[in-house]
């Protein structure tokens, strides 16, 4: 070792002590470096990750806002829908009108066309409510279905819509009918000669429960009675494509269904094309109007004008297609229940019996029939009156599948 | 979670990326889900409609109490000189409010009675110094109500033979919330007057729906003895079994709908039997059937 400098006089066990400390410096630093590229790799990772959803949802966007996107080789079409459908009416028509939110929030008035006091739906506004017009200058009337006091047996009403298709071509649609039935609370007016008010609405089906239904439902009993009562009115009103004034045709039947190819075009008074695709030009609005009645009595039901037990008859004697149908609606069941609920308390075999001697007009045993159907037909209407306090008539329209 | 944060913080940085890869790929699925539902093509339209509660009416005794309180079983004829030749069964039609209804009533005819149904009027008077009116419950004040009402009406009820004296019981407890006694000023064991007022069925074959006049006595024409009897024939049923049908509309429940308030309500009628004791064989015992229904107006 050479003389002169301090620090090149060292000793081996200083050597080794400054070894092992630049190891240990190379070390942390590349510890560090290390710890550095991971924060830079996790950086990256989620500036990736990040990238990435934006794209997907860029494209999802892309997908539905573009209308235009079309494929003919590919089996999936995406486009935006084929009709939308219009309404028209004042508001002030509109059927009670402040409390459909409490019943449905989800429903709006729709796209305001301006014109013609018509709203239309649309991709944004799937649901609307619907409007009427009134047939007398002093409003709407029960042939337009307003009943102010609220609707009974014998009720009856029509709904007006037009489908307004967005290409020319063919159009097949299917249009389903669902009564929603309601229960409500109401306030207790100050003036004791005031009505209630409707405060709230809650609707029948598998979620109320007594816990949930604010008092209305006191126990499990009462939850089965609404039950019950719902799909007696379900049972009761009848839905149908065409009314001449006096007489009902197209009974819409169990499927409460028609397709809008076999509904009633009011300019030819025909069908806009039985059985099939309709062909509509895009710019041109196809009216459609559907009928609803709640029979008042099971004489109405069966028996036509040339009956002595008719009832203010719905059907005509020469419809034989919906005097048929009527009873077929009457006695179908479902896995040994009957499907169309409208007869309170009897059997599933009292009633296709009793039906059955209706029909064949069974001499000595059609007059007792027809007597035990319509007190159970009555008794079940008192039961709707007792049980239901507002039902929502709901119709969904559906493209056909190709 | 720890136990989590650390098993992550366990692996390789290669199973760090390919986790990572797999959630977002996983979101991504989510995220596409809920998207093909903006492709559904349904509409829907909807209308709301209220359900109206069933109207009750009911027949009831003449001041709304239990329809056991009428009893009709029985009429003494008698052809006693001077013995009266009528009797009065005052009634009700009661139960929920509604603004009006239709009274209808048939009857069989093996007894020559004549029917004629009147509106009863329960007198009531204004005492002195009040305002407000109350009902007649002692026989001067109904005496003195009834000539008011002539004067007031121009008519001559005569109070013995137009008047009836009625002991009132309970109000029917089968109708729901029938607060009769606040809302008419009576209570049980009260004695009201019932006057005769105007006469809405006069006893006619020609106020009947199907009536004919037959070796002078009104019996049913066959217009409705499909709807009575169905098919069973005509020829095997008793000319005086084919029921006589009446009935009249639009009967007000209240005098003032506008101020009635909704509540449950009573309407008094009287049913007045006659008959003329010379055509009356009284050793003939012949049973008749009567029928009152109501119903609401639509």
């Amino acid at each position: 070792m050479k003389d002169g400098a301090d620090n090149i006089n060292v000793s081996n066990s200083d050597i080794m002590q400054r070894a092992e400390k630049h190891a240990e410096n190379k070390l942390t630093q590349l510890k560090e470096e290390k710890a550095k590229r991971k924060k830079r790799l996790i950086k990256f990772g989620s500036m990736l990750a990040l990238t990435v959803i934006i794209l997907i949802l860029t494209t999802i966007a892309w997908f539905t806002m573009n209308r235009e996107v079309q494929s003919g080789s590919m089996a999936v079409k995406a486009g935006g829908s084929p009709f939308e459908l219009e309404v028209r009416g004042i508001d002030t028509y509109i059927e009670n009108k402040d409390d459909f939110s409490k019943a449905d929030d989800d429903y709006e008035y729709g796209v305001d066309m301006e014109t013609l006091d018509a709203f239309q739906t649309s991709g944004q506004y799937e649901k609307i409510i619907w409007r009427k017009t009134a047939s007398s200058p002093s409003g709407t009337t029960a042939d337009d279905g307003h009943y102010a006091k609220g609707l009974e047996p014998n009720s009856h009403g029509k709904l007006t819509f037009w489908v307004v298709p967005n290409d020319t071509g063919t159009l097949d649609i299917e249009f389903d009918f669902n009564i929603r039935g309601f229960i409500g609370t109401f306030s207790d007016p100050e003036d004791e000669e005031d009505e209630p008010e409707l405060t709230g609405l809650y609707e029948i089906n598998d979620d109320l429960t007594v816990a949930n239904s604010d008092g209305l439902i006191e126990n499990a009993s009462q939850l089965a009675d609404k039950k019950a009562a719902l799909e007696y009115i379900q049972g009761h009103i009848l839905f149908f494509s065409d009314y001449n004034g006096t007489y009902y045709s197209g009974f819409l039947g169990t499927g409460r269904s028609i397709r809008f190819g076999d509904c009633i075009n009011p300019s030819t008074s025909a069908k806009y094309n039985a059985g099939s695709p309709v062909s509509v030009t895009k710019g041109q609005k196809y009216q459609v109007t559907i009928y609803w009645k709640w029979a008042n009595t099971f004489e109405q039901m069966v028996f036509d004008e040339t009956s002595p037990k008719k009832d203010d008859p719905l059907f005509i004697s020469t419809n034989t297609t919906d005097k048929t149908a009527i009873y077929s609606y009457l006695s179908a069941t479902e896995s040994s229940n009957i499907k169309n609920k409208v007869f309170k308390d009897l059997t599933v075999s009292a009633v296709t019996t009793d039906l059955g001697y209706v029909q064949n007009n069974t001499s000595g045993y059609a007059d007792n029939a027809a007597k035990e159907l319509t007190d159970a037909y009555n008794n079940a209407d008192s039961f709707i009156g007792n049980n239901i306090d507002y039902i929502m008539i709901e119709m969904t329209a559906s493209p056909k599948s190709d | 979670m720890t136990s989590i944060i650390k098993k992550y913080k366990s692996l390789s940085l290669k199973m760090k990326i390919q986790l990572i890869t797999a959630l977002l790929l996983t979101l991504a699925i989510i995220v596409s889900i809920p998207t093909l539902a903006w492709f559904n093509h349904q509409r829907q339209i909807a209308e709301l409609q209220r359900i109206k509660s069933p109207d009750l009416l009911y027949i009831s005794a003449a001041a709304g109490e239990d329809v056991k309180y009428f009893d009709i079983s029985t009429i003494k004829v008698s052809d006693k000189e001077g013995a009266p030749t009528s009797q009065m069964f005052p009634f009700a039609v009661a139960g929920e409010y509604v603004t009006s209804f239709t009274l209808q009533f048939a009857h069989t005819t093996n007894s020559p009675f004549v029917y004629k149904i009147y509106y009863g009027i329960i007198l009531d008077y204004i005492p002195e110094g009040k305002e407000e009116k109350e009902i007649c419950k002692t026989a001067p004040a109904a005496r003195a109500a009834l000539t008011a009402y002539n004067a007031e009406h121009g008519t001559s009820f005569v109070f013995e033979n137009d008047v009836i004296e009625y002991k009132v019981k309970a109000a029917w407890s089968e109708i729901e919330d029938f607060d009769r006694d606040s809302n008419y000023d009576l209570a049980a064991g009260d004695t009201i007057y019932i006057l005769k007022g105007e006469c809405i069925k006069d006893g006619t074959a020609a106020d009947y729906l199907n009536a004919q006049t037959v070796d002078g006595r009104i019996v049913a024409t066959n217009k409705y003895h499909s709807e009575t009897y169905g098919t069973y024939s005509d020829t095997y049923v008793n000319r005086y079994a084919e029921p006589l049908y009446w009935q009249k509309s639009e009967i007000p429940s209240v005098p003032d709908s506008s101020s009635w308030g909704s509540h449950p309500f009573f309407k008094t009628f009287i049913l007045e039997v006659s008959w003329d004791p010379s055509t009356m064989i009284s050793k003939n015992k012949e049973t008749d059937m009567l029928y009152i229904s109501a119903y609401r107006d639509q």
